[in-house]
């Protein structure tokens, strides 16, 4: 039998040409507009020539290799922290795999989706205004909401004024990308960011969006984050009022995730304004139920 | 004095009254029904007492003297006036009748009984019958573990729509696969060797310390043992999560002698791939020492089944306790879910279905990159009228430990946590790039994303609090907060960063945690001294152990590598237990 009836035409090429036939893509072209992308083209070639090392590390992970992950206990791919230990020298070489090059080997559907979301978190730790491009191409591009959800935080981590007012767009337009934006938004902890994430969850009714904004507050609220940078402000207050306002109007199936927002923001007058909650006249049997079960958890997550 | 009331004629005798033995009269009463009360057991038999590695239940024969006390008896009362002709037949339940097996007792031994050919002789009914009865396995979504027995006596030469000589019917029920809990006496831990990985070793070796000090077994499990190793993954380092691959339970039924007739039973986890799995059926099972395995097909679980969520550090047994509306007299089943991913659907119809440690609390583990309930909670004895405590991981606890070091000494802020560790992924030869740990404690207080992310991860903790609280009755004196911070390993899913203390090994009263490498003051970790404050006041003898890279570095910690075999309570009556 002639080898060339053994193999098909594409089986063969790929096997003669491993390296580039099955690297893996993990954005679209037109994820960048070309301005955009010849001009990190232009950036990688210079980094690539100053810092080559950087670059080859970046084409075998360890966490996208079964053999690899396989020994976690999760049993599945994970690359962010393998990513975030490179530092901030890995900017370029991770834009490169993400927006340009692709990895260099064939990965299977979960071992994409998780390579994009640990170069999009990685990306997102360096809150780098210079990968702002390839966030937004990579938030408005990929389908997988892990991804998207990914490119939403380290947009939000980014934290300008701009990005902001883009998430909220994005945000008030719903859909998967809305709930991602929404949620992405929380990495900004500025008080303009919760004003922003305060007054949707007002105006939202259904159980997804809530949910996204309860997170995306939780994470905007923080009181923890302000005392790790040593500053305080109305965040967590503002946070804390317009999550219980959610929490009182809610069903009993979105109460949860609110109730772990506002247990995570940990605003000091939160008690006090679950107390003010259950005096209120006409309360429900389930609202009243609602509002123990929080202050008991409330009571308890004081610092001692 | 009134004479009792004459038994019929047509009687099958089963052990109504659990005392594990027949008797004519105080059997019969009542013993059509079943009631938590009332009424007769019958075992899974899922040892291997012949040693052919196969489940005795399995085949079609008795497997000698010692398989026949896995049987639970059935009689076939004599009835000397039984009229030539007749003829006795048995039926099961039509639910019972795919996981049920009869066997006559004959002069030679055992035969199985054929309910669809088998009949009983008038000879036969007048001199009595004997018969044991198994189940070939234990309750499942599929069956409820009840089986009705009944017999029939008709004439021989009778039409069918004849009116019978006269009927009996029995009602048993199998005994469930019951979960081992932590305050049961243990007398083996499991851990997974391969002495030539230099992590690996230093784990083992840790551990073959602390149970050697206590006196206590350590069975290790051949981890390089080609049959317990995938053949695509001959390359890898061996699969060492012992917790995850198996469970320990027990089985059993009255006995003779007023205490139970048992047997351990190891579940092994549903997913196939998983070859390690394999040691439970190859090295466990043996007479006396049961094996189950639940697990479908993936077509069959469908969409959202997340197999690590199959494995065992994500099922755990809260230990007796006892709440204002019920009793918990062999603990509860805890159990992790996540809305949008489930375990294997034969694994957790199993479960279910044993009942009597449930119904099982289901806790929230969507927050979790692994996914497993023994990342923020363990339970270790105590010497409380309770009788144990509650441990939770408390982000919020380390935070304050650490802000209090420097409070104390700011010198302290520049202290390294996790010096000299790194963290790398592992390859086959379990070498890999590696990527420094260390940092100092000032860095890890002032990290923005990593506060708001812990503060994140408390609030769930909490949440998952506040139903361990009420599910259990504990009440808030009775938790020990375990300190220690987590990290985002990706999607905003938690991972211990320092080692999860919590989760630990606990026998008799020992435990073993994962040593903290926490910060060195005044020549000893702070951390390692916190977690020896907390524990020995209750009287046990804390070890630490070795296992940042083998464990830690893979998201899993102590508990996750070890496993634990205990003694059955065997003054146990599961059967008064109301499901």
């Amino acid at each position: 039998m002639k080898r060339a009836s053994l193999c098909s035409a594409a089986l063969c090429a790929l096997l003669a040409f491993p390296s580039v036939a099955l690297a893996s893509p993990l954005l679209p072209d037109t994820a960048l507009a070309p301005q955009a992308r010849r001009a990190l083209a232009e950036q990688v070639r210079a980094e690539r020539a100053s810092h080559p090392e950087l670059f080859q590390r970046l084409r075998s992970l360890g966490g996208v290799r079964p053999e690899v992950y396989l020994r976690t206990r999760a049993q599945r791919p994970a690359v962010t922290r393998e990513l975030q230990a490179l530092g901030p020298g890995a900017l370029f070489p991770m834009l490169d795999v993400l927006a340009l090059s692709g990895y260099p080997q064939a990965l299977g559907a979960e071992e994409t989706v998780t390579l994009q979301v640990g170069l999009l978190e990685a990306l997102g730790a360096l809150q780098d205004r210079r990968a702002q491009p390839a966030l937004r191409g990579a938030f408005e591009a990929l389908t997988d909401p892990a991804a998207v959800g990914a490119a939403a935080r380290a947009l939000g981590g980014l934290c300008t004024d701009d990005e902001v007012a883009y998430l909220t767009t994005a945000g008030a337009r719903g859909g998967m990308r809305g709930l991602a934006a929404w949620e992405g938004l929380g990495a900004c902890r500025r008080v303009e960011a919760v004003r922003v994430l305060a007054d949707a969850l007002d105006r939202a009714t259904d159980r997804d969006t809530m949910e996204a904004l309860a997170r995306g507050l939780s994470d905007a609220g923080s009181t923890w984050a302000r005392a790790a940078r040593g500053q305080t402000d109305d965040g967590p207050s503002v946070a804390a009022r317009a999550l219980l306002r959610a929490f009182l109007r809610a069903d009993a199936a979105t109460r949860p995730e609110l109730q772990v927002a506002l247990s995570a923001v940990g605003a000091p007058e939160t008690p006090q304004l679950v107390a003010e909650a259950r005096r209120a006249p006409n309360l429900d049997a389930s609202t009243q139920r609602a509002l123990e079960s929080l202050e008991r958890v409330l009571r308890r997550s004081r610092p001692r | 004095m009134e004479a009792p009331p004459p038994l019929p004629s047509v009687r099958l005798l089963v052990d109504t009254n659990r005392n594990g033995v027949l008797e004519s009269r105080p059997d019969f009463a009542d013993h059509g029904a079943w009631t938590p009360a009332h009424g007769a057991v019958f075992m899974a038999n899922v040892d291997d007492d012949d040693r052919d590695h196969a489940v005795d239940a399995l085949d079609d024969a008795v497997n000698g003297d010692n398989d026949a006390l896995d049987l639970a008896r059935v009689r076939v009362e004599p009835w000397p006036e039984a009229p030539t002709g007749a003829v006795g037949r048995l039926a099961l339940s039509e639910g019972a009748a795919a996981t049920v097996k009869l066997y006559r007792r004959t002069d030679g031994g055992w035969a199985r009984w054929d309910f669809a050919a088998g009949t009983l002789s008038d000879a036969e009914l007048r001199a009595g019958v004997e018969f044991g009865i198994e189940a070939t396995d234990f309750a499942t979504q599929r069956w409820d573990g009840m089986a009705e027995l009944s017999l029939t006596v008709t004439r021989g030469d009778a039409a069918a729509d004849a009116a019978p000589l006269g009927t009996d019917r029995v009602a048993l029920k199998v005994a469930p696969w019951v979960i081992m809990n932590p305050l049961e006496e243990a007398y083996r831990v499991f851990v997974v060797d391969a002495q030539r990985y230099r992590p690996v070793r230093l784990f083992v070796n840790d551990l073959d310390a602390a149970t050697q000090a206590d006196g206590m077994e350590l069975f290790r499990i051949d981890g390089l043992n080609p049959m317990y190793r995938s053949a695509s993954d001959r390359l890898m380092g061996p699969d060492v999560w012992a917790q995850d691959i198996m469970e320990f339970g027990w089985t059993g039924i009255p006995g003779p002698d007023g205490t139970l007739h048992a047997m351990p039973v190891v579940l092994r986890t549903p997913p196939t791939m998983r070859a390690i799995g394999r040691f439970t059926e190859q090295e466990l099972l043996g007479p006396d020492f049961g094996y189950t395995w639940k697990h479908t097909t993936r077509t069959a679980n469908g969409a959202g089944w997340d197999p690590s969520l199959d494995s065992f550090g994500n099922l755990e047994i809260a230990p007796p306790h006892r709440t204002p509306t019920r009793d918990y007299p062999l603990g509860r089943t805890l159990y992790g879910t996540a809305e949008r991913r489930f375990p294997d659907r034969d694994l957790q119809g199993f479960l279910d279905a044993q009942g009597v440690q449930g119904p099982p609390v289901h806790l929230d583990t969507s927050w979790l990159h692994v996914g497993h309930i023994d990342e923020f909670l363990s339970f270790v004895p105590a010497p409380s009228p309770r009788g144990w405590r509650m441990l939770l991981a408390s982000p919020r606890l380390a935070r304050e430990l650490l802000e209090g070091i420097v409070r104390e000494n700011p010198a302290h802020a520049n202290t390294l946590m996790f010096e000299g560790q790194s963290f790398f992924y592992l390859t086959g030869a379990m070498e890999g790039q590696p990527y420094p740990a260390q940092r100092t404690i000032a860095s890890l207080l002032r990290d923005e994303a990593l506060n708001a992310f812990n503060q994140r991860v408390q609030a769930r903790i909490d949440a998952q609090r506040e139903i361990l609280q009420r599910e259990l009755g504990v009440a808030d004196d009775e938790i020990t907060e375990v300190p220690f911070l987590w990290s985002n390993i990706e999607r905003n899913l938690a991972g211990a960063l320092m080692p999860g203390t919590v989760n630990l090994l606990v026998y008799n009263r020992s435990v073993v945690l994962p040593r903290p490498h926490g910060a060195f003051l005044r020549d000893t970790d702070f951390f390692e001294d916190d977690m020896i404050a907390r524990l020995s006041p209750l009287g046990l003898t804390v070890h630490f152990a070795e296992q940042w890279d083998i464990l830690h570095a893979a998201e899993g910690e102590v508990h996750c590598g070890t496993n634990a075999l205990r003694r059955i309570p065997l003054q146990s009556r599961w059967w008064e237990v109301a499901p």
